[in-house]
């Protein structure tokens, strides 16, 4: 059992992949197999992780020799490990939060929205299931198809490729006709059958809520619209000073559900914001202008009368200017930050003529940064742990990228010195092998570098073959190409004769001795 | 204290004080960040100078903690000292840390947990993962029995059934190996090989008329006479002597370019990577210089 068990589960292992190679049937077996392997690694870095914990906290206990390393080690281990694993400050995954929604928990048991169509369901000429996104919404008895919830296009389409056959097909359109929210909240309501959540885009209005109401009259459908209700009329306002050009129409037109307060001070927002309204809001507060050189020279003008202006700064505002008049319209805070891009390179700028200068710019961060603020008030964050593990400016991102990063490229980068400490020891040209090394180690290192085309840049055309360059790509084609193509043949069947010996139960040095 | 040591704590007050006046007067090190949409956005010097992005604290530190550790491991240069075993042992706890964490996320909770527990797992984790289970999915607790006999190997007794999940890892890797090698490395490098010995030229060719081309026939035929020699140097079950020793001799010859090919790429690889952290050192760190244009020039942080 301690042997011959994991003889035979090695053999059967490697020879279902090979096999996966030569027959269709068994390929999802080798599919299996190196999912399965996946797994087995990564299951072998936690058993890493905890042999290096075992051994650096046996020599902390015992108090041996260098015990004070072993507790950094410990101690970064174990913050590393913890800030990973629970996602500390990683925000939620954009394309998971369904910005401008809001979610109410709802089982697919209890949702009494089922539409059924005559007809029966097919099996599929493939004889796979239903579909992942609709095998929990779908379900049948002799002569009728029931859907559970609603149907949406992406849905349908699948369903239509279940089965290539018309009737099936009527069934689904028939289905698809059914299995809609009522007109008034057609758009907005929604129902995520694999989250299963019923859901709500925008801020719900009373008649809207009725018009759920009315479909159906169990408790957890109520208990579940009320909720939504409730959900989607969170109000939130933000302290900013209002562009001027801002009016009460141009922020209806962008939501109805948006407002300002002008005694207050204050924007409002009731109900959660998409992202294209707030976009939208940016805009309408940071208006695109059409930029033109008459602009450009009024801006010189301003800047010449708050300090001096050199000849290259004047040479940039012109060229700066002709590029942005070319572009059309543009955002005036991003032309103006190009612009002070361009003067800052051409020379000196006072304080007061960059003032002046980024104004524009300046003003508009309270606009941007009170609409963000006001976008995260209303927005009900769904799923706190979707996000990435290693976002920017979490933790563990931090102590990778602050840690890790440079510890690891700064030992690699030390061979540098080791390498070319080795080869000054080394290198003798006491024979032809040992020349021709060295000689081709130079040329390689010439041939890619700036010193190589100085060398030999100036030869003419016809002794072109001579450059460093020419040489080095003809050795990197030709003599390299030749060596390495033999080392790959050898490996190869190195590799094929041990695994074959492994497979075979020939070579069982892994199983390690009997002592156990 | 004796001179070496002196020497070494006036060099030192000296390197610091030169760090405190440049992070000071200057500015260097520091980081500045955008917010978005509830996030942070690495933001240059010249966001920074037009007053819209904000100093980031842990960023901040976080560059002078990196050009702590490069400076750590890079006196390993000098001799073994304590700084670098503190940078050592930094490396080696977060490096298994951190390989630990992306095993879990990337494989353990969609490949095993996913297939497992689905609905969990969507419930928490993944909302774009289905809830439905696979019809194969009792097929999964085979991996998740055979990883917990693999950390069997953790408990002081019975490290024998940790040989199961080895016998499993060790049999797929030679699976997948056998026949990737061969494929790759052995059928495809022999087909590479086989190559015409006399080359005509393109453009003379699509005339009708046939031109030498000199250049990639020499080509081809040293390329086919190397693979040849070299396999002929690692044939070892016929003595090196006669024509096969002098085929041979050929072989290592070309050999011998190969590893100073290779030498001179490993020579350049590491380069590239010291240069990188130097860049980092004197741009990112001492602003001393600005290799990206990230900042204004007559900038100094505080504006």
């Amino acid at each position: 059992m301690k042997r011959t068990i994991p003889l035979f589960i090695t053999a059967i292992g490697g020879f279902v992949l090979v096999l996966a190679v030569f027959s269709p049937y068994t390929e999802s077996w080798g599919e299996e197999a190196a999912i399965w392997f996946d797994i087995l690694a990564a299951i072998a870095f936690v058993l890493g992780g905890g042999n290096l914990l075992k051994m650096h906290l046996k020599k902390i206990s015992d108090r041996q020799a260098g015990w004070g390393y072993s507790a950094v080690t410990v101690v970064s281990f174990m913050v590393m490990l913890y800030v990973g694993l629970v996602k500390w400050g990683s925000p939620p995954a954009a394309n998971q939060e369904h910005y401008g929604e809001v979610f109410v928990p709802l089982k697919l048991d209890e949702l009494p929205l089922a539409y059924s169509a005559e007809g029966d369901l097919p099996t599929p000429p493939s004889e796979e299931p239903l579909p992942a996104s609709v095998r929990r919404q779908v379900s049948s008895s002799p002569g009728l198809v029931r859907f559970t919830g609603w149907m949406d296009a992406s849905q349908r389409r699948a369903l239509r490729e279940y089965h290539p056959g018309r009737a099936w097909h009527a069934v689904v359109e028939r289905l698809y006709e059914q299995a809609q929210p009522p007109e008034p909240v057609r758009e907005r309501a929604k129902y995520y059958a694999d989250q299963e959540v019923l859901a709500y885009q925008g801020r719900m209005t009373a008649e809207a809520r009725d018009a759920l109401l009315a479909l159906a009259h169990t408790p957890a459908w109520h208990r579940a619209v009320t909720q939504l209700y409730e959900a989607s009329q969170r109000e939130a306002r933000v302290q900013v000073q209002a562009p001027a050009r801002l009016t009460p129409e141009l922020l209806a037109g962008i939501s109805p559900d948006l407002a300002y307060d002008p005694g207050q001070g204050q924007l409002v927002c009731r109900g959660p914001m998409t992202l294209d309204v707030r976009r939208r809001l940016i805009e309408a507060g940071l208006p695109a202008i059409q930029w033109d050189v008459a602009r450009g020279e009024e801006l010189a003008a301003g800047l010449a009368e708050r300090g001096p202006l050199s000849t290259a700064q004047r040479q940039a505002i012109e060229a700066v200017s002709r590029r942005l008049a070319a572009l059309g319209q543009t955002s005036e805070a991003e032309a103006v930050l190009e612009l002070f891009r361009e003067l800052a390179v051409a020379g000196p700028l006072s304080t007061q003529q960059r003032d002046f200068l980024l104004a524009p710019y300046r003003a508009s961060f309270p606009w941007r940064a009170a609409v963000d603020r006001l976008f995260l008030a209303v927005h009900q964050q769904k799923y706190r742990w979707s996000g990435d593990y290693r976002a920017e400016g979490t933790p563990f991102w931090w102590l990778y990228e602050y840690a890790m990063k440079p510890l690891t490229a700064t030992m690699f980068a030390m061979l540098a010195f080791y390498v070319a400490s080795a080869a000054f020891r080394a290198f003798r040209a006491k024979n032809v092998e040992a020349t021709l090394l060295l000689a081709t180690a130079f040329i390689i290192l010439l041939g890619r570098t700036f010193a190589g085309q100085l060398l030999t840049g100036w030869l003419p055309d016809w002794l072109g073959w001579l450059r460093i360059d020419r040489i080095s790509a003809e050795i990197m084609s030709v003599y390299n190409t030749a060596g390495t193509r033999a080392i790959m043949i050898g490996i190869a069947l190195g590799i094929a004769s041990t695994s074959l010996k492994v497979l075979l139960g020939i070579d069982r040095s892994y199983l390690g001795s009997d002592r156990e | 204290m004796n001179r070496s040591q002196m020497i070494w704590v006036v060099l030192l007050l000296l390197g610091g004080s030169w760090l405190a006046w440049r992070a000071t007067s200057m500015g260097a090190g520091r980081v500045f960040v955008v917010e978005e949409r509830g996030t942070e956005r690495l933001a240059d010097g010249w966001e920074a100078a037009a007053g819209h992005a904000r100093l980031s604290v842990s960023r901040t530190v976080g560059v002078w903690v990196a050009a702590f550790f490069t400076l750590a491991t890079l006196s390993f240069l000098y001799r073994d000292n304590p700084l670098y075993k503190l940078a050592e042992s930094v490396v080696v706890g977060v490096s298994a840390a951190y390989w630990m964490v992306v095993s879990f996320w990337t494989t353990l909770i969609p490949n095993l947990f996913g297939k497992l527990v689905p609905d969990w797992v969507n419930d928490w984790a993944m909302p774009d993962l289905s809830p439905v289970r696979d019809d194969e999915w009792l097929g999964y607790l085979v991996p998740l029995v055979l990883g917990g006999m693999l950390l069997w190997r953790l408990a002081p007794r019975g490290n024998w059934i940790a040989r199961w999940p080895l016998a499993f890892i060790v049999g797929t890797t030679a699976g997948i190996r056998l026949v990737g090698f061969i494929q790759a490395d052995f059928v495809n490098q022999v087909r590479a090989t086989i190559r015409p010995l006399v080359v005509a030229q393109e453009e003379a060719r699509a005339r009708g008329v046939f031109q030498l081309d000199v250049g990639d026939t020499i080509s081809n035929i040293m390329l086919v006479i190397g693979v040849f020699a070299c396999l002929v140097y690692f044939f070892f079950s016929v003595e090196h002597k006669g024509a096969v020793g002098k085929v041979a001799k050929l072989g290592t010859w070309y050999l011998m370019i190969t590893f100073g090919a290779a030498f001179g790429y490993t020579v350049m690889g590491r380069i590239a990577l010291l240069a990188l952290r130097l860049e980092f050192l004197f741009d990112d760190w001492l602003w001393l210089i600005d290799t990206r244009g990230a900042r204004p020039p007559d900038w100094t942080g505080w504006w």
